[in-house]
């Protein structure tokens, strides 16, 4: 599997600097549609929800039921907002007391699949992504009376906001079950709810599980939104590290701005809003725009300059460059703004131009403020930011789930900006004023990262944003091999040069698996983000899939699947074995995934780990060799565990663990979880050339290289460890230093199971 | 670890060698193992047959009470038992891994080897007292119920189960580690936690309640029991509750420990620990990959003159790490290409003499002598899994072979008898009886 292509493009679709938490409710149901196209009541009549939030990253296991009270068959039409950026990785089903379990699949297939299936009057459940945060999948048919049960998972980083951070999740009814499992490295100091009534059961300062009561008097919401606190110092750069045996690391920064920091001399600075009137925007999105602008014209003060640009397909400003403000300008922007009407098409690239050709030529900072919901021609906007070499800041405002969003946070990315989505119109104006007001007062500014000890790659996002109040900076990168290193953070804290910094220790690290995940999201969202600027070539578009498919979540290219064994047609089963076989080579060639610990392994000790929900009733791994072992629900590592050893009497070869997960519901699967057995020695090409002072050695392998080193045969504490060459690792090499004169060497290579290899050969150096 | 005389081994070996039937032999050969994962049960006459992962057991089915327990003392090939069933004329056959076996006329079973089968139906369990239902039957309007780690139940409407399988089992039948700490017995299991056994002689264990279950080594010290974990490292100061002890930087999980008096060393895959515990000049410190091992396996300490301890890992071979000031250290390598046979070692120990005895994972044992010469030791298995040495200078080796007993340097290994599962962990001698831990089940070899 090819993790590790080449894209390096700047990102701003994976920038997790993260605004305010949305004021969108988070929102789940299934609603019912009848023969004659009309939505009929289905009331919601169970609810339970399980979340494990682990140092700001929560997962969310959502179930509902159903009950279709009408005399007729319905369709359920299922849709979650669960947030920005959260990620589906589950969902299932139930018919009567089967569980239908969603499986990720190639979309192509995958509809292949529900249009076979679909064409013999079946119908399985075909969930796919509908926009930021937003899924939908359809039920049919839910009988007359019939119950039914909807499930799914996700998961997301809760944005901190000085030391506090909140969850949302859709509750809708006052009996729901709802157990919070909440774990941080700080010290948790406070946890409450404005919504419900909550339980604490503290294990320690640091784990708390949190049930809820149910809904508090007078409070009507649909949605849990529960706070925390944590104690730890302002400015805390924090660090969590997650491995998998034999993997690059992955690593996960964030760091918050504290929620109150020292009042500061506030700069003087231009500001040029920029606001779409093209056609899309008409109506409640073209009225809160207004109303946003002119709450912002009143937020600025004297000494500031204010320019006001509309666009659609042609761009008109209230002036030629920005002007002080005023009452007079004020007044003027204020009237301009309420003329401001909808028309045609959307422009971005001109008005783009207009406004960072309009700025002034001085030391001032020059902000721009960009907002649209509609969509443009992507290359002409990129080369006008591109080209553009003035320091402006720009901001990029999206709204609505239709925004071409990779322009837009390309356009900020370049710009030291950062891309803000509004998912609802509604919320305009209040997501303005908090940008601004954030905007109004930059915290750290110009930062930058170094690493000292270790080498990241595929850092996202690639270049960082200035720091504002209440922002947090997040950032998700993958590390060359393990060992300790010390981060730091440096930029201009009041004026004042700061560096912030965290020491990490891979090896000594808990378990994390969705810090892996995260990153894994963030490399597919740069990759989208490429192929929607660039075009789509064969292994952008492959390793977006394969990344997919090995972190099971819903992409432009993957969907999950769910159709019952009963409800297969022969071609549909043929068709579903062929990905699931694809699925399964894919992790087993990729591990940071795999299940296992170790994918390739002589006989040895690894751990099992399975995903599956921790009030699953059972979890038994039957092992080929004749184990069967009951596993154990492992909060840190988010995975039910198991230790077993192979018996040195099992042959090389490929394997499935048969895993059955039996859920709190009683509802059975089973997993086959893929390992190979290698005891063989590696085949290996080895090369060894003298060079002037010593010789260069390489050692290659297709199957990739885990170690290789190098020593003189009658002095081996005379040695040198070889270097990969790439991130692929499949070539290693070094230049061992050696006295003139004939010399014995031996060169030792091991393969990822740790099988060696050697050669041995003379040598003379000049 | 603690060592006692071989001679008293040698004396416990060749009483246990006279006869597997003799009273001498009984005498000499308990066996410890744990029936609580219950595969298969029969009724043959007026008893209940259990099939379970620590032998055969069978209970009076009019009392309920355990009237024998057959294991491989008593003929069984392996002590992991999957089936059971009960042949004309009442004679009880079983099934385990590689064999069928009957029990013959003298109460012992007869077995022949068969091929591998397993063909497991995979298919959601019902619970009992929390725990997967592997097997079950009815008995004149009784149900009996097997568990996965509960035992046998009796069930019986209108009341609770009532659990015939005995009490104070030992925890596991896969023990890693024991030691002795304040007078008991401390056992560690590879998967299933602690249990403690009073003394040699008794005969009821307790379980301990831990916060971990998968334990790689123990240490016994003066300022406490300290127990590495793969969830990292933990000390009891009363031999009954654990906490996290030096929780920064082992969390992730500890495999090795080694007590020189005054510092605990202690490794986890990718670091060394020197942690002070009693009153000592020296400050705690920490190593960083080591020589660039990145798995650590196993400590222990050095004993050629200088300080500093011996490691061995996957990756890396076996590393002689020698601290210096501060945070300088030297470490020298033997390792594959230092022409070792492998770099993944599993097991280490040094002897009175300064040699460091080196078990890798499949190509023997390997002794490096002060100088760093070495040279591998000819034993009949090359699947090393645990190497203790005595004061008076033998070798216990574990193997996935078998358990071994080199009573001195070039002598021929001894193979240790009654060994109820060739996949030997642990071999110590406590009060004059060896203790052999192994995947199915220990072994205690002494006086009785």
């Amino acid at each position: 599997m090819n993790l590790r292509t080449s894209s390096l493009a700047l990102s701003a679709a994976t920038l997790a600097l993260l605004f305010a938490p949305s004021l969108a409710s988070a929102q789940g149901e299934l609603a019912g549609w009848n023969g004659e196209g009309d939505e009929v009541n289905m009331p919601l009549v169970d609810e339970t929800v399980r979340v494990t939030i682990d140092r700001q990253h929560a997962h969310t296991v959502y179930s509902q039921s159903y009950q279709n009270e009408q005399a007729v068959q319905v369709e359920g039409r299922y849709r979650l907002l669960a947030g920005e950026g959260a990620r589906v990785d589950g969902f299932a089903y139930w018919n009567g007391e089967e569980k239908i379990v969603g499986e990720v699949f190639e979309r192509n297939a995958a509809q292949a699949v529900y249009r076979e299936v679909t064409g013999f009057g079946r119908d399985p459940g075909l969930l796919e992504q509908t926009g930021e945060g937003a899924f939908t999948f359809r039920v049919f048919p839910i009988a007359p009376g019939e119950r039914k049960r909807v499930q799914i998972s996700f998961g997301q980083w809760l944005t901190a906001h000085g030391n506090r951070m909140e969850y949302r999740v859709p509750v809708r009814r006052d009996d729901a079950s709802v157990v919070v499992r909440l774990s941080d490295d700080r010290p948790i100091t406070s946890i409450t709810s404005a919504t419900h009534e909550l339980t604490l059961r503290r294990t320690n300062d640091r784990e708390v599980e949190v049930h809820v009561d149910g809904r508090k008097a007078g409070a009507s919401s649909e949605e849990l939104v529960l706070s925390y606190e944590v104690d730890a110092p302002d400015w805390t750069l924090s660090a969590r590290v997650h491995r998998d045996a034999g993997q690059d690391p992955y690593l996960v920064l964030s760091v918050p701005v504290p929620a109150r920091v020292a009042e500061r001399s506030i700069v003087d600075k231009d500001v040029t809003l920029v606001l779409d009137r093209s056609g899309s925007m008409s109506g409640e999105p073209i009225r809160q725009a207004r109303e946003a602008a002119i709450d912002l014209v009143g937020r600025l003060r004297n000494g500031d300059r204010l320019n006001i640009v509309a666009f659609d397909d042609d761009t008109e400003s209230l002036y030629p460059t920005p002007r002080r403000v005023s009452d007079e300008v004020r007044d003027e922007a204020i009237r301009y703004i309420r003329r401001i009407d909808d028309g045609g098409g959307t422009d971005i690239a001109g008005a783009l131009r207009d406004a960072l050709a309009a700025q002034h030529s001085d030391s001032r900072p020059h902000v721009v403020l960009f907002l649209t919901d509609g969509q443009s021609d992507a290359s002409a906007a990129l080369t006008v930011a591109e080209s553009d070499r003035r320091d402006a800041r720009i901001y990029t405002i999206g709204v609505g789930h239709g925004v071409q969003r990779p322009l837009l946070s390309r356009l900020a990315s370049h710009h030291r900006g950062r891309f803000t989505f509004i998912a609802s119109a509604d919320a305009i104006t209040d997501q303005m004023g908090r940008l601004y007001e954030q905007l109004a007062a930059p915290v750290l500014v110009s930062p930058e990262l170094a690493f000292d000890g270790i080498r990241p790659y595929r850092q996202y996002p690639q270049s960082l944003p200035d720091l504002y109040m209440g922002d947090e900076l997040v950032i998700a990168t993958r590390l060359l091999s393990g060992g300790s290193a010390d981060v730091k953070l440096r930029g201009r804290l009041d004026g004042r040069p700061v560096e912030l910094s965290a020491h990490i220790d891979v090896g000594e690290s808990e378990e994390a698996p969705w810090v892996g995940r995260m990153w894994a999201a963030k490399r597919v969202d740069d990759l989208l983000e490429e192929i929607a600027l660039s075009g789509t070539t064969e292994g952008r578009q492959e390793e977006v899939v394969e990344l997919a498919l090995a972190y099971a979540f819903t992409t432009p290219y993957t969907s999950f699947l769910a159709i019952p064994e009963s409800e297969m047609t022969g071609a549909a089963r043929d068709m579903v074995e062929s990905m699931r076989e694809r699925r399964r080579a894919i992790l087993a060639a990729n591990p940071d995934a795999a299940a296992l610990s170790r994918s390739a392994m002589p006989p040895g000790d690894p751990v099992i780990r399975v995903q599956a929900p921790a009030d699953a009733q059972q979890v038994t791994a039957f092992f080929p060799f004749g184990l069967e072992l009951d596993l154990t629900y492992d909060p840190a590592a988010e995975a039910w565990t198991g230790r077993f050893l192979v018996p040195n009497d099992v042959v090389d070869g490929e394997y499935d663990v048969r895993v059955l997960v039996v859920d709190d519901g009683g509802d059975a699967r089973i997993v086959d979880v893929p390992y190979t057995i290698v005891s063989d020695e590696p085949e290996m090409d080895f090369e060894v050339e003298a060079v002037e002072g010593g010789v260069r050695v390489r050692v290659s392998a297709e199957d990739g290289v885990r170690l290789a080193t190098v020593a003189v045969v009658d002095d081996p504490t005379l040695r040198a460890d070889l270097e990969p060459l790439s991130d692929e690792r499949t070539s290693w090499e070094t230049t061992f230093a050696l006295t003139p004169g004939t010399h014995v060497l031996r060169v030792v290579a091991a393969d990822q199971a740790r099988n060696e290899t050697e050669h041995v050969v003379t040598v003379t150096v000049q | 670890m603690s060592a006692r005389s071989t001679i008293v081994l040698a004396l416990a070996i060749a009483a246990a060698l006279v006869s597997t039937t003799t009273a001498a032999a009984q005498d000499a050969a308990r066996l410890w193992t744990n029936t609580e994962n219950v595969r298969a049960l029969a009724v043959a006459g007026e008893h209940l047959i259990v099939a379970s992962d620590g032998g055969v057991e069978r209970y009076d089915l009019a009392t309920g009470e355990r009237v024998r327990h057959y294991t491989t003392l008593d003929g069984l090939s392996e002590n992991h038992v999957s089936a059971v069933s009960v042949l004309q004329g009442g004679r009880l056959r079983i099934r385990s891994t590689h064999a069928v076996c009957a029990l013959t006329d003298s109460d012992r079973f007869a077995c022949a080897e068969v091929d591998r089968h397993y063909d497991p139906t995979i298919t959601p369990a019902e619970q009992l007292d929390g725990r997967r239902v592997t097997a079950e039957l009815t008995h004149a309007g009784e149900r009996f119920v097997g568990t996965s780690g509960a035992g046998v139940f009796r069930v019986r409407e209108a009341a609770a189960p009532e659990r015939l399988t005995p009490e104070g089992q030992i925890c596991s039948n896969h023990i890693t580690d024991v030691v002795t700490h304040d007078g008991a017995i401390v056992f560690g299991s590879f998967a299933e936690g602690l249990c403690v056994l009073d003394d040699v002689h008794a005969t009821t264990f307790r379980r301990l309640a831990t916060p971990f279950r998968m334990i790689n080594d123990i240490e016994s010290t003066p300022r406490g029991l300290f127990v590495a974990t793969n969830t990292g490292l933990y000390r009891s100061r009363d031999g009954v509750s654990f906490e996290r002890f030096y929780e920064r930087v082992l969390v992730r999980g500890a495999t090795g420990l080694a007590f020189d008096g005054v510092n605990l060393w202690a490794t986890s895959p990718g670091s060394l620990q020197r942690i002070r515990i009693m009153r000592g000049n020296q400050r705690s410190r920490g190593w960083w990959r080591p020589a660039g091992a990145s798995a650590i396996q196993d400590v222990a300490l050095a004993t050629d003159g200088r300080p500093g301890v011996w490691l061995v890992t996957e990756d890396r071979g076996a590393i002689r790490f020698e601290p210096g000031e501060g945070r300088d250290f030297d470490t020298r390598l033997f390792d594959r290409v230092a022409g070792l046979p492998t770099s993944w070692a599993y097991t280490v120990d040094a002897a009175a003499d300064g040699t460091a005895y080196v078990g890798t994972l499949r190509h023997g044992l390997v002794a490096i002598a002060s100088d760093g010469t070495h040279h591998t030791v000819p034993l009949p298995d090359a699947w090393l899994l645990r190497v203790r040495r005595t004061d008076d200078g033998a070798l216990y080796v574990g193997t996935q072979g078998g358990a071994f007993v080199v009573p001195s340097a070039g002598a021929d290994p001894v193979r240790v008898p009654h060994v109820p599962d060739p996949r030997v962990h642990e071999m110590v001698m406590i009060d004059q009886t060896l203790i052999v831990g192994t995947e199915g089940g220990t072994l205690a070899l002494g006086s009785g």
